[in-house]
């Protein structure tokens, strides 16, 4: 399988043809659905919303700006607003993030920490090394799409409890990224 | 700015798991808060890991022709139109869809004296709002407590409570936990957004009652 790397997406920004977006499709649908099947929704759901995701990119991506993150975690924001617009059908409103706004103030700021080198396997090793428990709460709220509450219910803990873990995940996470990126 | 959401809550937005109301106030403070904006990044990223290193992925292919004929046959081929804000107004981008660009066209109605309220409904599927408050300087709200989550965003003027003072593009993060008496400690009116997940709680019996009226 072709590697979906920067200069690809870069090539694909530029060109915009087929063969590029299949190599995205290839490497970004299977782990979108398998995501979306982990936080409820059903094959059907998560057909529809990998397509809808995969549409996106394509449609949008003009709008992707490597100095604002990785192209990975612009595809899972992507995914994240389409599961929140189609799964939860709580709003026929059209969830703004946070990407729209900056595209149309051009505010371009970009992120020391986020550097695009390897970001991927960073955040993984730094995830790993993150405490069983803070792991856990992380993986419930990104993975299994849980609230705070839901977790505070599923764990048998405080919801109090619930937001310290996450506090501690990310503070975690920010210092071994930086000790991981020297 | 100085007064920034609670790190769990923006870890939950970046896990999509903040209701429509919290996360649409969290859009609005980072929009213009870099501090916030990084640590959101890095919530995306860490999605992203988890998406791209699922250990329950086993990794089948989707068909791509198949998604392609989808793609070719989809009724609305029009590329995406980005929306377009007011950017020099007073009001975050991520509210104006709700409310327009222009905090003197919000409808007033009193909810107590030196205090104006407006709820809007920003979602026709749920009961989800947000509630506009526009206070008279060094007017107090009663001593309170929350029995859920409530985000506060300042748009105009300025608040302060127990925690501290809140200026315009700041966001007061209580919960359950918080006990507080915000006053007013702007020259101005101070125009603020609320979004709760639970009613507030007074200290005074006259204003529970009060509120069990008109709720916020």
């Amino acid at each position: 399988m072709l590697e979906v790397n920067k200069d690809l997406v870069k090539k694909f920004q530029t060109e915009k043809n087929t063969k590029d977006f299949e190599v995205i499709f290839n490497y970004f649908a299977p782990k979108i659905k398998s995501l979306l099947m982990r936080s409820g929704a059903n094959g059907a759901q998560a057909e529809d919303i990998m397509h809808d995701t995969m549409i996106n990119i394509w449609e949008k991506i003009h709008m992707y700006n490597p100095d604002k993150g990785s192209f990975s975690s612009w595809v899972y924001t992507i995914a994240r607003n389409n599961r929140i617009d189609l799964l939860r059908k709580k709003s026929s409103q059209p969830y703004t993030d946070i990407s729209e706004v900056e595209i149309a103030s051009d505010n371009d700021s970009s992120l020391d920490i986020v550097e695009q080198k390897s970001i991927s396997a960073h955040v993984k090793k730094a995830i790993e090394l993150l405490p069983l428990k803070q792991r856990k709460v992380i993986e419930l709220s990104f993975v299994n799409d849980l609230t705070q509450e839901e977790i505070a219910g599923e764990l048998n803990i405080p919801i109090g409890t619930v937001k310290s873990r996450m506090r501690l995940a990310y503070q975690k996470m920010k210092d071994n990224l930086k000790e991981l990126q020297v | 700015m100085k007064q920034h959401p609670d790190l769990s809550t923006l870890m939950s937005y970046s896990s999509g798991t903040l209701s429509l109301a919290f996360s649409t106030l969290v859009t609005s403070h980072i929009e213009t808060c870099d501090y916030c904006k990084e640590i959101v990044q890095i919530g995306n990223e860490l999605g992203a890991s988890m998406m791209e290193n699922d250990i329950e992925n086993k990794g089948k292919a989707e068909d791509f022709n198949e998604f392609l004929d989808k793609f070719n046959n989809r009724n609305n081929k029009s590329e995406v139109k980005e929306i377009e804000f007011d950017l020099n107004s007073e009001v975050p981008a991520s509210l104006q869809r709700y409310i327009g660009s222009d905090l003197d066209d919000i409808q007033w109605s009193f909810f107590a004296p030196g205090i104006q309220k407006s709820q809007v409904k920003i979602s026709d599927k749920s009961n989800c709002h947000l509630t506009f408050l526009k206070i008279k300087p060094n007017k107090k709200i009663p001593e309170h407590g929350h029995k859920g989550g409530e985000l506060t965003l300042v748009l105009k003027g300025a608040f302060e409570d127990e925690n501290g003072t809140y200026a315009a593009g700041d966001i007061a993060d209580h919960d359950t936990s918080t006990h507080h008496e915000p006053v007013v400690r702007s020259n101005e009116d101070c125009i603020c957004v609320i979004a709760t997940d639970g009613p507030m709680v007074f200290k005074s019996m006259i204003a529970n009652m009060y509120q069990s009226i008109v709720r916020i």
